[in-house]
């Protein structure tokens, strides 16, 4: 019983970690700009074929990661510069309305160039196995994505709370217009943070990638939605809402997995949606969130 | 940056604000406003209220778009610049209202003052803003979140953050507003020292008119969004038709 409760706890962590950085990749853009990315999903999977491709003309795994954050990071970019930034005085409606657009054309263009069959992205056989410590089994990859998330997430913290950067983003996420009375450049704020958010989104996607082994265009919506579930159960407007609330997630499902029948598993999805709607009811702010003030 | 070196008299003035006409739904606000302000010159700005002097310093820093107008800075125009690069040409304002950053820390504030200037290094930033909290009195305070001072001492703040980068054009909109008479008189005193080191031009306003008349150089007087009267604080304070359109109740003594 000690080691089962055990085992749901490891795997809950580590899956958490990863829902983790998906919400705080997410919950950084609707910081500064007000709105939630739909279209974060999309980066995801492009990170997915990105991997397939270089994998497929016989590059060595270590080089198909290094292409693929590359590759994520400037989409990233890429969408922010020539999807966002023309609507930064938008309200933000506009840019919700745009995410969806966005992920919609990522997407018909995947079908298009991929088709919809799911495509193989490969994992080395080391990362996946399972080894016994004590009778709680855990993956090189477990472990991977654990530390990978706290290195991302001490990285960031540094750089959001201790560098002229840092300072630059929260005030422009504050009050965009007093900022730029100082000399803060909210387009220039604006590529900055969908760049940090594609370094995350390429994280995510390394530990999403190896984990599960196929990507398909329609693969985009799950991750958008564990990160969206993830932010409204830890709260917006800090680095630990995020946080809290992805860790609460994968421990939340990990707990179903091991406790739930087999045929009331397929309404997992059900249960972590009604979670959302208690705690939208008794906490809206969200676990360790705080209220936030849209721009007005 | 920096200012120009000292004895050299600029031939233009450092801000210019020439034939401002703005419009606000068929409302004139201002009906062609000429200023200048010279450099380390301090022009404070007078009228009842609605006669135009928040309009024209929001024209000025670029919160508004006038009508018809430029704006000139030493010379240069800038009436076309974004309201960021009119703060990297050296043009920092004040707000009526504050406009402190309330998740950030007191330092944290003071340091946005200096996002206008790229690259000083970051050893020089942290002198600057040390030695701009110890100006204000508010090193004791530094590590704290601006949101739980006095509203005094988040006034301090904000005048801390307009002096920090030592810009060359300082818009003052009621600095004055809210502060008791020991506040007003440490505030006139960090504007002087101010513009005694490094010789800002400032555009004030403000209602404490004693505060105006003591550390203004030239006086404008607005009416209806036309200039009444120019002229230094003792014309302006003596003259019939600023009292009768807005002195009503002159100071019986000027404060020196």
């Amino acid at each position: 019983m000690m080691v089962a409760s055990l085992q749901v706890i490891v795997d809950g962590l580590s899956i958490g970690s990863t829902y983790a950085l998906l919400a705080l990749g997410l919950s950084l853009v609707f910081s500064v700009m007000g709105f939630v990315n739909f279209a974060y999903g999309s980066l995801i999977v492009w990170a997915g074929y990105a991997i397939a491709v270089t994998d497929s003309v016989g590059a060595p795994y270590a080089l198909t990661i290094l292409v693929m954050v590359v590759f994520t990071v400037v989409l990233s970019i890429a969408m922010g510069r020539f999807a966002f930034r023309p609507f930064i005085t938008a309200p933000p409606a506009t840019l919700l309305l745009t995410s969806f657009g966005v992920a919609l054309a990522l997407q018909a263009v995947a079908i298009f160039v991929f088709g919809e069959a799911p495509r193989h992205v490969p994992t080395p056989p080391v990362l996946i196995e399972s080894v016994s410590v004590g009778g709680v089994r855990i993956s090189l990859l477990q472990i991977l994505a654990l530390g990978l998330s706290v290195i991302v997430l001490v990285a960031l913290n540094l750089l959001i709370q201790r560098t002229t950067f840092g300072i630059e983003i929260r005030a422009a996420a504050e009050d965009s217009k007093a900022a730029q009375l100082m000399g803060v450049r909210p387009p220039k704020v604006l590529l900055v943070v969908f760049a940090i958010s594609g370094v995350v989104a390429a994280v995510v996607a390394f530990v999403w990638f190896a984990r599960i082994g196929t990507v398909d265009p329609r693969a985009d919506l799950t991750p958008t939605l564990k990160a969206f579930i993830a932010v409204v159960l830890g709260g917006l407007g800090t680095i630990r809402g995020p946080v809290i609330g992805g860790l609460l997630l994968g421990l939340f499902e990990s707990v179903l997995a091991s406790f739930l029948t087999t045929n009331l598993l397929a309404f997992q999805s059900a249960f972590a949606f009604g979670l959302v709607i208690l705690v939208l009811i008794l906490r809206p702010q969200g676990v360790a969130g705080r209220v936030v003030e849209l721009a007005k | 940056m920096g200012s120009p070196a000292a004895g050299r008299t600029s031939p233009a003035p450092a801000l210019s604000a020439l034939g401002i006409e703005k419009r606000f739904a068929g409302v004139t606000a201002l009906d062609g406003v000429d200023i200048e302000v010279g450099q380390g010159e301090t022009l404070g700005l007078l009228g009842p209220n609605g006669s135009g002097k928040t309009t024209l310093v929001n024209c000025v820093s670029g919160v508004v778009r006038p009508n018809a107008g430029r704006v000139l800075i030493d010379g240069i125009e800038i009436g076309h610049l974004s309201r960021d690069r009119r703060a990297r040409a050296g043009l920092i304002r004040t707000y009526q209202n504050l406009r402190l950053f309330t998740d950030l820390t007191v330092a944290e504030n003071i340091e946005v003052g200096l996002l206008a200037q790229r690259g000083r290094p970051r050893e020089q930033r942290r002198n600057l803003v040390r030695r701009s909290l110890a100006e204000q009195g508010l090193e004791d305070v530094a590590r704290l979140p601006v949101s739980e001072l006095p509203y005094g001492a988040q006034k301090r703040v904000e005048v801390a953050r307009a002096l920090v980068s030592e810009p060359k054009v300082l818009l003052l909109d009621e600095p004055g507003a809210g502060l008791g008479s020991s506040e007003t008189e440490l505030l006139s005193e960090a504007l002087r020292s101010a513009r005694s080191r490094f010789s800002c031009a400032m555009l004030m306003i403000d209602h404490n008119v004693n505060l105006i008349m003591g550390l203004s150089d030239r006086i404008v007087v607005l009416s209806d969004g036309k200039v009444l009267r120019s002229g230094t604080p003792a014309e302006i304070a003596g003259d019939p038709e600023v009292i009768s359109v807005y002195l009503g109740q002159v100071p019986q003594k000027l404060p020196r």
